[in-house]
């Protein structure tokens, strides 16, 4: 074939899948309509979801309040260094993972806030605004819609996790040691399965809620849960229970920043209400990570199950 | 898969693109037959265990059947449903109904408010388990394979795209998870979406849209597989008379193509100009099924009424009117406005003269006579009152 010929060939080519001289009344052939087709796997569908919601999350005021909250901790971060209140809030310390267990202090609040605005009515949302009716009849499993949904959700925050460490990382690199040890790895490990367990949770709750909530799996996570490992052992005055109660997953970001050797959380509520009361009750959280993880992540698969066998026996 | 003994249809689905599904890697080539489309039998003394062997490049099992039972299945059917049922708690929403749409077929499926219409093309499409019964969608079982939805296009009670995305990316959505290649996205994306005449609005946010934009989109996305059965449901409700043309003309453009489509509305109209037959349901159960001509020309053979309407020229005096409800075959006797009047006349055409004499005998002038056979509209009427009186 001459060059000439290649080069038609190619102009040719590029028209024809350009669309440029198509209309209307196509034939299956040229519409590609007589395409044979094979469906996908079931994981690349997950992952057709998964990007969907992604997509859609970019797209939604979330993403944006998750940029926010992010750019915000490096100017909050310069705003107070030096002042009354970082002394207050934030401890000063030479020690690197100290410092930086100090920087992301708002840690458990911030987790559990973005994983119930970003899981909290993301399936319920789907039934209400009748974008349900589009997805389930696709030739795809409700296991591919549900799972690549809650993948994405996990990402996300996972994701905004993960960066938050690696700006305390950043931030750190003056005024400390900067001796960064494979405790602060392990910390975000243990941070990724606490968002695990409030991801499923949260989106477990959003199978069973009707118009979905940010505020019931919040007040559950942040409040009940904290609340009633603390005054349970009150009653019972056992410490093998108080031990037991210490590994509620609720506890998993404060076991986190315990790992860097930060113990006094303030922001947590479990913080604020143990400081409040720590004369009174002798309570403390989990102290194992290992422990604290395999907790999350069991009771987060336990919790996402339910809320399958919840979608899957759902009549739309 | 669990063993199963010799003898059954198999469904088998090609994976590629060849027009003959390549067979000869198969242990089992000498033992599979084609009996239709997309449709295998495995030969005698096989077990399906061996249909592990099948799995060869360009085919694929997605399902079987034993052959006692159903050995009809898939032949020239596009929609097989039998005996479906489904019950909400103590409440029967559909009661043993069965219905068959074959290849090519544009069928009505009519009914009152809660007769279980909605509640049918749910169970059809997966969105709702049906409580006993089974579907099969060309000839698969669509309540055990999810596969059975791959030439399925569906709009059933106003779907909605994901606001802040545009319809190109609701195509290609789509198009994933159907697994095609992103040059076929692309270029049945701008066929359907011209088809439905969006292609101008590919690239707005579909949250912009009008409710009868939205549906639009909704129908291009059910037609982006290029299924081979649609189902809608009151793919018109809720729009203005221009939303409902336009949707109806899409529709008409699928009987080109050869597909199926099986259509729930309230409308009659729609059912009479664009479907071949009709199922009319109440109460969950089938009322009527069959060829809608051949149904009305039975209701008109059946009651030999028709309706008349009589437009004239000047005023019309109680003398008048008292006189044409004497006459025989008048009943149901109307006055629509100034001048025009409508009965319903069951009577020879002797009898339908003597009305037009009484007219010119009262000194008025005769505009128009209409007169009305039997329709879908009153074979509609006939039966959900039957229905009612059934119930009472």
């Amino acid at each position: 074939m001459s060059r000439k010929e290649k080069k038609a060939k190619k102009v040719k080519k590029t028209i024809v899948d350009s669309y440029d001289e198509s209309s209307r009344d196509l034939t299956d052939h040229q519409a590609h309509r007589d395409v044979v087709y094979a469906l996908p796997s079931k994981m690349s569908q997950t992952m057709q979801c998964y990007f969907v919601q992604m997509k859609r999350y970019t797209r939604q005021r979330v993403m944006v309040l998750s940029s926010v909250l992010l750019i915000l901790m490096p100017v909050i971060y310069y705003a107070i260094k030096g002042t009354y209140i970082q002394e207050w809030l934030l401890p000063t310390s030479a020690v690197t993972n100290i410092a930086i267990a100090g920087i992301l202090s708002f840690m458990p609040i911030l987790i559990v806030l973005l994983s119930c605005i970003a899981c909290g009515s993301i399936l319920s949302q789907e039934f209400n605004e009748r974008t349900a009716f589009l997805s389930l009849p696709l030739p795809m499993s409700r296991s591919s819609f549900y799972m690549g949904k809650f993948l994405a959700a996990f990402t996300l925050v996972g994701g905004i996790v993960a960066a938050a460490y690696g700006i305390a990382m950043l931030l750190t690199m003056t005024g400390t040691d900067r001796t960064y040890t494979w405790d602060l790895f392990r910390s975000l490990m243990v941070s990724l399965c606490f968002v695990f367990f409030c991801c499923s949770t949260t989106y477990m709750l959003s199978t069973k809620l009707k118009r979905g909530s940010t505020m019931l799996p919040f007040i559950l996570l942040f409040i009940v849960l904290p609340l009633i490992a603390e005054i349970v052992p009150v009653f019972f005055k056992m410490d093998v229970i108080s031990k037991i109660l210490g590994y509620l997953p609720c506890f998993g970001a404060d076991v986190a920043l315990n790992m860097l050797g930060y113990t006094n959380v303030v922001i947590s509520f479990n913080g604020i209400f143990s400081n409040f009361v720590s004369g009174l009750i002798d309570f403390s959280v989990g102290g194992n990570p290992i422990i604290m993880s395999i907790v999350c992540i069991l009771s987060g698969a336990l919790f996402l199950f339910l809320g399958y066998y919840v979608v899957k026996r759902r009549d739309v | 898969m669990t063993a199963q003994t010799s003898g059954c249809p198999l469904h088998l689905e090609r994976l590629k693109s060849s027009s003959k599904p390549n067979f000869s890697r198969c242990s089992l080539a000498q033992a599979i037959v084609p009996i239709g489309n997309d449709l295998f039998m495995l030969g005698s003394k096989m077990n399906v265990l061996n249909l592990m062997f099948c799995r060869t490049r360009d085919i694929q099992v997605i399902g079987f059947t034993p052959m006692d039972d159903d050995s009809d299945i898939g032949q020239g059917l596009s929609l097989d449903v039998r005996n479906l049922t489904k019950r909400f708690g103590n409440f029967t929403a559909v009661d043993n109904l069965s219905l068959k749409v074959k290849k090519g077929e544009f069928m009505g499926l009519l009914g009152p408010n809660g007769a279980g219409k909605s509640t049918t093309l749910k169970s059809i499409t997966g969105l709702i388990s049906p409580t006993k019964g089974k579907i099969y969608i060309n000839g698969i079982d669509s309540v055990k394979h999810r596969n059975a939805m791959t030439h399925v296009g569906c709009v059933i009670e106003t779907p909605e795209s994901y606001p802040n995305f545009t319809p190109t990316e609701m195509m290609q959505y789509v198009g994933r998870i159907h697994g095609l290649s992103n040059k076929e996205i692309k270029i049945r994306a701008r066929d359907v979406l011209e088809e439905v005449r969006m292609w101008s609005w590919r690239d707005k946010n579909i949250g912009e849209f009008s409710k009868g934009m939205r549906q639009r989109v909704s129908l291009a996305v059910a037609m982006f597989p290029n299924p081979n059965l649609v189902l809608l449901d009151e793919p018109t409700s809720g729009l203005d008379p221009r939303g409902m043309i336009e949707i109806r003309r899409t529709m008409n453009s699928l009987k080109k193509r050869g597909m199926s489509l099986l259509i729930s509305t309230h409308i009659l109209k729609e059912v009479s100009e664009m479907c071949t037959s009709m199922t009319m349901i109440n109460h969950g159960k089938t009322i009527i099924s069959g060829d809608v001509n051949k149904l009305i020309h039975n209701l008109a053979q059946n009651e030999n009424t028709v309706a008349i309407e009589l437009r004239m020229l000047g005023d019309l005096t109680n003398k008048f009117i008292s006189d044409i409800n004497a006459m025989t075959g008048v009943s149901n006797f109307e006055k629509m406005g100034e001048g025009s009047v409508k009965f319903s006349f069951n009577g020879t055409d002797d009898q339908q003269a003597d009305i037009v004499d009484l007219v010119y005998a009262h000194k008025l002038r005769l505009l128009c006579m209409n007169e009305t056979g039997a329709d879908i509209e009153s074979l509609y009427m006939k039966l959900t009152d039957e229905a009612r009186v059934n119930i009472k």
